[in-house]
């Protein structure tokens, strides 16, 4: 008995831990959300959406406060995290590289882009940077094929990359993040 | 303003993609009318010129929409939620067309979904929108605003008894949430896995009650069908479906593109006239005529007319009508494994033919393009068209991602062969 009241008080400070852990702000916007369905299940996507917009992807912790949170269950959250593209389980960089590898790409030079970005990376596909600035994950048809090949930086279209001449592809990049990148890159070009 | 001349071109008429037309400025060109002039109308006589019309849904089954809307029972309960979704979950392998409405001219699909909400007494609307689309997302929110300050959405629509709101929904990245019931899954917040049928949506989809999915093209057909009448919607056809249609080219042509051409446009117009033809030193080797999950043709089908039982009779299907090119320097068993490896990734893992057919018939064809196939994978391909076909699945995920495999292994015979005789890819 004295057992089992121990392991409730711990379960309960544990839960009061789990709600500390999910900011004012990102509550606020759950709790909007919540609001606008009749079961708090169909909020999952749009939650795990919120707490990846401040925290770049949705940690352990963060889904087990996301779920408490909700009042719902942890697997039941984990099954949805999980199943979706753009769900983040593990730590990505700042900046997310995403060329697409749908076919109107591949068919103009796709793999080449995506050499090219590994090899000025220095990091294989699905990866992030040493410094923990990029990462680097292909994705399906980004439906801009007219102007193929193409790739999403953060949520910018870059297209017509050159995937079949030798210039160097981040030269249409705006992002000031990218500058360091691009240097590097050039240097590889060469 | 009053509209009398019918517009050439109904779905692109107030397309402008730099910067699309606010409220006030599509209004100015006619915007709004259509859904005016069906608020006007009976809810059944509305559904009875979309049947007239001959309208086919444009997400790639082409199933008749006027049907489809009539599937929804009656009203009994006005209190009862009724829900319309807007299909715009374009992930389709070579599919841009609908990114490039939106983004155009977002005013059009609002209009579009408000005579449908209209038509089937919907109260609550969602835009299942591509978490990548962020320029569509954007402006269409800024016209669903738009909308509700000026009680185009809401309650008491133009002062009549009509409530309806519209919503965003923005997806986490899932091909198969662009079939419908996995799509209403996701709204709910679950796995996009697909729903049993029956109960069929129409009668209980999201949460249970009635509900319809259409594909974001279908919508932008509807307001001059309401306000220029079926006879003429169906005199804009070049052959038997009715209308007018989106094409695109995409590949190695000389201008990649989409354009509205009148339904029935033929293949050799689309490729050689509109996008221009092969780009100079590449010859037209084969095509899919309908995006990635659509069956290969070749140069000699290309006087067929694009429409649905057209493209059928000759052995593949209208799908999205975005059109992608495989050029003589690109490999064919290179872009099977493409498309195969996608669709194998995009299984939603629920039904076991799809779950396990993809990932094998994706290695098999990545051993063979890497120098590594026997003929006897030639074999066990065809074993799992066998599985993946019709019938053996849950839904049309994997025996759409089996077209490009079954027609490829037909007309790319010789390349297969030379990979597994030479143990390399001669393209390379």
């Amino acid at each position: 008995m004295k057992n089992d009241l121990v392991n409730q008080q711990q379960i309960q400070t544990d839960k009061q831990q789990l709600q500390q852990l999910l900011s004012v702000q990102e509550k606020s916007e759950i709790d909007q959300l919540l609001a606008h369905y009749p079961q708090p299940g169909g909020a999952c996507i749009d939650a795990l959406a919120i707490v990846q917009k401040y925290r770049g992807w949705v940690s352990d912790q963060a889904i087990a406060a996301l779920a408490e949170h909700m009042g719902i269950s942890l697997s039941e959250l984990e099954s949805v995290a999980t199943f979706y593209n753009l769900i983040f389980r593990l730590p990505v960089g700042r900046v997310l590289m995403h060329p697409c590898n749908g076919i109107s790409c591949q068919l103009l030079g796709y793999k080449k882009i995506q050499q090219q970005l590994q090899t000025a990376l220095q990091i294989q596909e699905g990866e992030t940077c040493a410094d923990g600035q990029i990462t680097l994950i292909s994705l399906p048809c980004l439906g801009a094929c007219d102007k193929a090949p193409v790739m999403l930086v953060r949520e910018a279209m870059v297209d017509g990359l050159p995937g079949t001449s030798s210039e160097s592809l981040l030269v249409n990049l705006h992002c000031s993040e990218l500058e360091l990148l691009l240097q590097q890159f050039k240097e590889s070009a060469v | 303003m009053n509209v009398t001349q019918a517009p050439s071109l109904p779905l692109t008429q107030h397309l402008n993609l730099q910067q699309p037309l606010d409220l006030s400025a599509y209004r100015e060109q006619g915007g709004y009318l259509g859904f005016s002039a069906a608020l006007e109308q009976s809810s059944d006589a509305v559904l009875q010129i979309i049947k007239d019309s001959n309208l086919r849904g444009r997400g790639g089954a082409g199933f008749p929409t006027g049907m489809k809307w009539s599937f929804v029972p009656t009203v009994t309960d006005s209190s009862e939620p009724r829900y319309l979704v807007a299909n715009a979950d374009e992930m389709e392998p070579g599919a841009f067309k609908d990114r490039w409405l939106m983004e155009g001219a977002p005013h059009q699909l609002i209009e579009g979904m408000l005579i449908a909400a209209h038509t089937i007494a919907a109260n609550v609307g969602y835009i299942f929108l591509r978490n990548e689309y962020t320029i569509a997302a954007k402006r269409l929110q800024q016209a669903i605003d738009e909308c509700r300050s000026a009680g185009l959405l809401g309650n008491n629509i133009q002062g009549s008894a009509m409530n309806f709101d519209l919503h965003i929904h923005t997806s986490a990245g899932r091909y198969i949430c662009g079939e419908e019931t996995a799509l209403i899954n996701a709204l709910e917040g679950k796995r996009a896995i697909p729903r049993a049928k029956p109960p069929f949506p129409q009668v209980a989809g999201l949460w249970g009650k009635p509900t319809i999915v259409n594909n974001v093209e279908t919508f932008y057909n509807l307001p001059n069908i309401v306000l220029f009448g079926a006879q003429w919607y169906q005199s804009l056809g070049a052959h038997e479906d009715a209308g007018t249609k989106i094409y695109g080219v995409s590949g190695r042509v000389k201008h990649p593109g989409l354009w509205e051409l009148p339904m029935g446009t033929s293949l050799r117009e689309i490729i050689e006239q509109r996008a221009g033809g092969m780009s100079d030193g590449y010859q037209l080797r084969a095509y899919q005529p309908g995006g990635g999950s659509t069956d290969f043709l070749l140069p000699e089908h290309l006087d067929t007319p694009m429409d649905y039982n057209s493209i059928s009779a000759v052995g593949s299907r209208m799908g999205t009508g975005t059109v992608i090119v495989l050029d003589d320097k690109n490999c064919p068993i290179d872009m099977i494994l493409n498309l195969v490896s996608f669709f194998a990734q995009e299984s939603c893992g629920w039904c076991t033919p799809c779950r396990e057919g993809l990932p094998s018939a994706s290695y098999l064809l990545s051993e063979i393009e890497n120098g590594r196939g026997k003929m006897s994978d030639l074999d066990y391909l065809e074993d799992i068209l066998q599985l993946v076909s019709f019938g053996n699945t849950f839904c049309a995920l994997a025996p759409g991602a089996a077209e490009p495999l079954q027609s490829g292994l037909k007309f790319f015979q010789r390349e297969f062969e030379q990979h597994i005789q030479q143990q390399c890819c001669p393209y390379k």
